[in-house]
Formats: structure tokens, C-alpha cells, sequence
């Protein structure tokens, strides 16, 4: 399923985007610590925050994963309640294979955490093996979906696909950025950042400072931009 | 009382469970205000003739007037 459109109103927006603004801190140091079940005990309304967890994925997992926080028992317990609140659709939705490739992501996320998570009710199924859209426009707009697939532990056919493709990746960067479709670049540069190290783009470095001045109010393109510097850092220390 | 038995029989409503769809599902804007989109030819092209009939000086080629201005509307707009 395709939906264009910047965002939907109300409360499950907010709460992803204050989700995001709380992992960018914990991915850029300035917060000492990050929990998840104590930012979601802090909500009035437990679905928004729930919601919140599913809609951004594995990148809830990114401040353990990247930035060294500690990963509570609570915080796998929430990961778990909020895939049961929040079932992937049927196999048979037309965004099945979107949920799945993005469980399949949470699933190994947690996994490097040390959390099984195989038979957790909710969780989508076995994902097909993606089609590959040869023009580059058609291409980096499914990578923009599937951006939560982008995390240095994680391997995919998407993210070999990113490793081969670099100057489609760049031509999608610069529509977007000329579009003036920050979130859409972010999640590309992010793509773009992930294997840096191996495929030097020397325009990643100011793609990602021209996002950080415009899309300051904008808390999950921030969070794409934070993940994108914390792989490139990763990348140059390793 | 564990966090899993806390949040576990959180029933969200049917409005709760579309937007997360919807907001999983979003890709790029649909909408475009940048110089690739619809509106943005228009102000290019408008910008364009603006320079193009402010006569650039004697002997120079039309593109490198302005201090390259006229080219990089030309790249912009080839995007």
C-alpha cells in the first residue's frame, strides 16, 4: 500500500513525534539516560504511546543498539505489548509486505538485544522477497518506507540493493530535497549513511547539516538525520 | 504487576489502528513546493525571463550572467 501524504492529525502522530524527539537526545548523547517504559508510564493515554512504538519500529531500539543505553526487561515487555495492541495486518492487506519486512527488522532488532521475539502475537509474517524497481525514483521511494530497516545490525535485500545502487540513492536525495520533502530525504541519507565506510559519498556531510537547519521542528526527520551522523561517526571509528 | 500485564490488554480503537497504518504507510510528500514541483517550474520560468530580459552585459554568454544564476535555475529546473 502507497499513501502520499505528509501525516495524519492527532494523537498518534504526536506521539511518535515526541517518541523520536526523545530518542534523537538519547542517540546524541544529551540525554544521560533512556528508558521506554518510563517515557510511556509518564502518557495519560497508554494507546497513543503504544502506537508510537509500532509505528517507528526498530528504531525504538535504536538508543540501545547505537548509543550503548541499557535495554530493561520493561522496555522488551513494552515492545511485546505494544505488537499485540497493534497486530500487522492480514497477509492478504495490500500493506502486508511493508509489515512484514518491518517485523522482520523489529524481530532481529531485538534479537541482537538478546529478546526473542518468534511468536509474539501480533507480528507479521514470512516477508517475500521484495521486488526491485529498476527506475531510481520508484526504487528510493520504497527505501523511504522502509527506512526502519536501516540500522547498522540489520541485514536485508533492501539494504544490499542501497550498498549497489548509490548514485540512484543520491538522484532520490536530491528529488526529495528539491521537492522540498525533508522527511523523504532524511530516511535516504540515512539509507545512504548506513554503509558510508564502504561507499564514500562525498555529499552526505552537507545533505545532512541542510536537513538539520531545516527540518529543526520536525522531530522523526531529526531522527533520521541523528541516525544517519551515529552511522557515519561508527563507520569512521571503526 | 509487570509492564506486559500493564500494557497488555490495551485495546486501541479502530481510529487508533488506521493511523498507525496510515502513518507506517507514508511515503514521499504528494506535495511539492521546491523547484522540481509544478509551482516551482512556474516561479523558475518566471524568474528565467526576469533575468533573461534584463539584457546581461555586452559579450558575456547568457548562462555565466548573474554569477552563473541563469545555470543553476537551468540545473534546478532539469531536476
Amino acid at each position: 500500500m502507497s499513501i502520499n501524504h505528509e501525516t495524519v492529525s492527532g494523537a498518534v502522530d504526536s506521539a511518535a513525534q515526541a517518541l523520536a524527539d526523545e530518542l534523537v537526545a538519547a542517540i546524541s548523547g544529551t540525554a544521560r539516560s533512556f528508558s521506554l517504559h518510563r517515557k510511556v508510564a509518564q502518557q495519560d493515554e497508554p494507546v497513543p504511546a503504544l502506537a508510537a512504538i509500532r509505528v517507528l519500529g526498530a528504531d525504538v531500539l535504536s538508543a540501545y543498539l547505537l548509543a550503548g543505553h541499557a535495554f530493561p526487561t520493561a522496555d522488551a515487555e513494552l515492545v511485546h505489548a505494544a505488537v499485540g495492541a497493534f497486530p500487522a495486518p492480514p497477509g492478504t492487506a495490500p500493506d502486508a509486505a511493508l509489515w512484514a519486512l518491518r517485523d522482520q527488522a523489529l524481530t532481529a532488532a531485538l534479537a541482537e538485544l538478546g529478546v526473542v521475539a518468534a511468536g509474539w502475537p501480533g507480528l507479521a509474517g514470512t516477508a517475500a522477497e521484495p521486488t526491485e524497481a529498476p527506475h531510481w525514483a520508484a526504487w528510493s521511494a520504497e527505501l523511504v518506507r522502509c527506512s526502519s530497516l536501516a540500522l547498522p545490525p540489520l541485514a536485508s535485500p533492501l539494504r544490499e540493493q542501497a550498498r549497489r545502487r548509490r548514485l540512484d540513492l543520491m538522484r532520490g536525495v536530491s528529488r526529495a530535497l528539491l521537492r522540498r520533502d525533508y522527511p523523504s530525504a532524511a530516511k535516504l541519507a540515512r539509507w545512504l549513511a548506513l554503509d558510508e565506510r564502504q561507499a564514500c559519498e562525498p555529499l552526505l556531510a552537507p545533505v545532512l547539516e541542510h536537513l538539520e537547519f531545516l527540518a529543526a521542528d520536525q522531530p522523526r526527520t531529526k531522527l533520521d538525520v541523528a541516525l544517519a551522523r551515529r552511522f557515519v561517526l561508527a563507520g569512521a571509528e571503526s | 504487576m509487570s509492564v506486559l500485564e500493564t500494557y497488555g490488554f490495551v485495546v486501541p480503537g479502530e481510529e487508533d489502528q488506521d493511523a498507525v497504518r496510515h502513518l507506517i504507510a507514508t511515503g514521499e510528500s504528494a506535495t511539492s513546493t521546491g523547484p522540481g514541483s509544478a509551482q516551482g517550474a512556474a516561479l523558475l520560468l518566471l524568474a528565467g525571463a526576469v533575468l533573461l530580459s534584463a539584457d546581461p552585459r555586452k559579450d558575456e554568454p547568457v548562462e555565466d550572467a548573474y554569477v552563473g544564476m541563469v545555470q543553476n535555475l537551468a540545473c534546478a529546473a532539469a531536476f
